[in-house]
């Protein structure tokens, strides 16, 4: 409502006559902070909750999003910090919209792009770094620092932009692997954890792949280079990241046989496809796969995921602060690291899982809730369960007994083993001469080259 | 005689069945709780109770109107005077106004919106959030076609009548608000008309020109198919079956008071 408030009061100032003084921005008063933040589309708990969703762990407490996670902030903040924010919460589809949104003079303070994307924010100078206090754990309020995951944390720290770790300027917020959604009533698991399975021609026509240049360049990649990733001791990270002309041409090839196999490239419609059984792999993000799996369910339809073996993509999303949006503003740039620090609450990032899928960087430190909602939610305590191990991310012991069937699903999709993410790398923003020559490859793919073209 | 008559039906038949039947799929989906088309669902209201109970949806349909009313509006008032101005302007005058009029109409609307951007936030730098760059880019939309619409109507109108009132005593200023306008009212009720409905139905000069924080239904709906979750891409099912339901209503409501005029 105060979005038509404000643009019914632009239409009598305009009517006035002085339509072009109107500074028509919200009225901000001293003691109330604006924080202006964007996030990709349905990636946090809007609330809304049926009373029938509410998550009860085995110490009895009980989660349940009632409101938005965005509205809680702003009573918590007020409760916590003695100050008002009002938080302007919008959305974008994808990290290049943002990017174009920030270029055409949309100003944000907070933001969540993905790791390559805040590569290249650093690299453009855009970015503000967390405080130093950020970090300290003994503050009160710091669940981040608190709540996250070593694992990732250290994966993030070894990420380097101009020689300064990802983790100066960035919080992690979801993140996950890239990887095979499969029916396998129809695909052998062995085929399936491969990337060679998109030019396999026993399934011809009923796989689709991404509609996205980075992704479907890391799957060609892959394919490409696989004898040199088979290679023991091989520098996984470096080979996966490499976009030289010999090889982008190599891949060129490798895509163009990918798409001529694939029944469709799409960005949304695989899970569509699965359930309606028009495919019958598909190459998705764990996040989307784990969705997949839980809407085929309720269809009676036996899903499954997996992670290539050759090595795969490890990806993640975190919160970072705009300069231009919190430089030399305390309020703001206080209000900011606090949202941060309240969604990173194990109670919030639960919240967020359950709503959206994706896994979460929190793991909660000494707070054992996280440990507890994923056994809430994959704990069995059926005789065959099996110790599931996660230590590894929780930085603590942490066995999940679970069921046998879940370690080809959603468990193993949403929280993957160490050995798993040890083959996977994540992949850099591309420099600017990388991005033309991927860039052309994939034009050359969607619009130029024909099946019956020659390969190089 | 009546064998002739089989294939036009025929071919009629096709088209129609093509034209509807994907907003009959859509509309049938959005009255079951299935969560894709496609899959099997039972009754359910489940989708309209969510799109009538949902803040953000009712927000940003709200926002779609209001917007359309008032981009509708202003570009009325100014496509009517400039129609008026130009049409009594001299021949060149006219056919430079009439050929500048043209480029927004035959201009793609991405062009449009994005010079738009490029002009007013990018060069002369005015904050989205005024809403002004929005409000603007729509009017550059609407008006040529609201200035299309006036301009038969005044070549049709009888000028003598604005004599007339001028040789009454009329100012010129009440002999156009008094009579020539009243003469042009069905033109503008339609050039408003179009206007309004041009607004609702923009996509890219409001995705280049709006405020962060606000959608409308276009815009709205583009971002949130790209999301997983089903509950609002449903309820937005409800909401296309609902703005067709209304304009079916409205082109039969129109189509019987046309016909109730013509034979009282």
């Amino acid at each position: 409502m105060k979005k038509v408030a404000m643009l019914l009061t632009f239409v009598m100032l305009f009517l006035c006559g002085c339509g072009g003084k109107a500074s028509g921005t919200t009225p901000v008063t001293d003691d109330v902070v604006t924080l202006r933040i964007a996030n990709s589309e349905e990636y946090i708990d809007e609330g809304g909750w049926d009373a029938s969703e509410t998550i009860t762990l085995s110490d009895g407490q009980k989660i349940r999003g009632v409101d938005s996670l965005v509205n809680d902030f702003e009573k918590w903040y007020q409760e916590k910090y003695g100050k008002k924010v009002r938080v302007l919460y919008s959305t974008y589809g994808t990290n290049e919209d943002l990017y174009n949104q920030m270029t055409l003079g949309n100003s944000f303070d907070l933001v969540c792009p993905s790791e390559y994307m805040i590569m290249k924010l650093i690299r453009e100078n855009k970015l503000e770094p967390l405080s130093k206090d950020f970090y300290n754990k003994e503050s009160a309020y710091n669940y981040y620092a608190k709540g996250v995951s070593p694992y990732i944390f250290k994966r993030m720290k070894g990420l380097k932009e101009g020689g300064k770790p990802l983790t100066d300027y960035a919080a992690g917020y979801m993140w996950g692997t890239l990887g095979t959604v499969y029916n396998p009533s129809k695909v052998d698991k062995k085929d399936a954890s491969s990337f060679r399975i998109y030019l396999n021609k026993k399934y011809y026509k009923r796989l689709t792949i991404k509609d996205s240049v980075r992704d479907t360049y890391f799957a060609g990649l892959a394919i490409a280079k696989e004898k040199e990733l088979a290679k023991n001791g091989a520098d996984i990270s470096k080979i996966l990241n490499d976009t030289s002309q010999k090889t982008v041409d190599q891949v060129e090839d490798v895509i163009t046989d990918m798409r001529e196999n694939a029944y469709s490239m799409e960005t949304d419609s695989a899970k569509q496809d699965l359930v309606t059984r028009k495919a019958d792999a598909s190459l998705q993000w764990s996040g989307d796969g784990v969705f997949s799996i839980n809407q085929a369910e309720k269809d009676g339809l036996r899903l499954c995921y997996a992670v290539p073996e050759e090595g795969s993509n490890l990806w993640f999303d975190g919160w970072v602060m705009l300069s231009d949006g919190v430089k030399d503003d305390k309020d703001k740039k206080q209000a900011a690291e606090a949202f941060i620090n309240y969604i990173s609450r194990p109670e919030s990032a639960i919240r967020n899982m359950y709503y959206i899928g994706y896994t979460s960087a929190i793991t909660g430190g000494d707070d054992p809730m996280v440990e507890e909602y994923v056994n809430y939610v994959y704990g069995s305590e059926e005789k065959n369960a099996m110790d599931y191990d996660l230590s590894y991310l929780f930085g603590k012991k942490c066995v999940i007994k679970a069921d046998p069937d879940q370690l080809d699903r959603q468990l193993f999709a949403q929280y993957p083993t160490e050995d798993i993410l040890k083959r996977c790398a994540v992949m850099k923003c591309f420099s600017n001469q990388a991005n033309r020559r991927v860039s052309k490859m994939w034009t050359n793919v969607r619009c130029y080259r024909f099946p019956w073209e020659k390969r190089r | 005689m009546k064998k002739k008559r089989v294939l036009p039906v025929v071919w009629l038949i096709i088209v129609y069945t093509f034209l509807y039947l994907p907003i009959a799929v859509l509309a049938f989906y959005s009255f079951t709780d299935a969560s894709m088309i496609g899959q099997a669902g039972h009754f359910s209201v489940k989708n309209f109770r969510t799109l009538f109970t949902t803040p953000e949806l009712l927000n940003m349909i709200f926002g779609t109107i209001v917007l359309a009313l008032v981009v509708g509006v202003l570009s009325t008032v100014l496509g009517t005077f400039g129609a008026i101005g130009a049409f009594y302007s001299k021949k060149r005058n006219r056919n430079l106004i009439e050929a500048m009029n043209q480029v927004p109409v035959v201009n793609a609307d991405v062009v449009t919106g994005f010079s738009v951007c490029i002009l007013l936030v990018v060069v002369l730098g005015i904050n989205k959030d005024t809403y002004i760059p929005l409000v603007a880019g729509q009017m550059a939309l609407c008006t040529p076609f609201v200035y299309l619409q006036v301009i038969p109507a005044l070549s049709q109108m009888d000028h003598r009548i604005y004599e007339a009132a001028l040789d009454l005593y009329c100012t010129p200023g009440q002999a156009v608000f008094k009579v020539v306008l009243r003469q042009l009212a069905p033109a503008i009720g339609s050039g408003f008309f179009t206007a309004v409905t041009l607004s609702m139905d923009d996509y890219f000069v409001t995705t280049y020109t709006k405020p962060a924080v606000f959608d409308t239904i276009s815009t709205y709906t583009v971002n949130a198919t790209k999301g997983a979750q089903t509950e609002i891409k449903t309820a937005l099912w409800a909401l296309s079956a609902l703005i067709f339901f209304i304009a079916v209503a409205v082109v039969i409501a129109a189509n019987v008071r046309s016909r109730r005029v013509e034979n009282p």
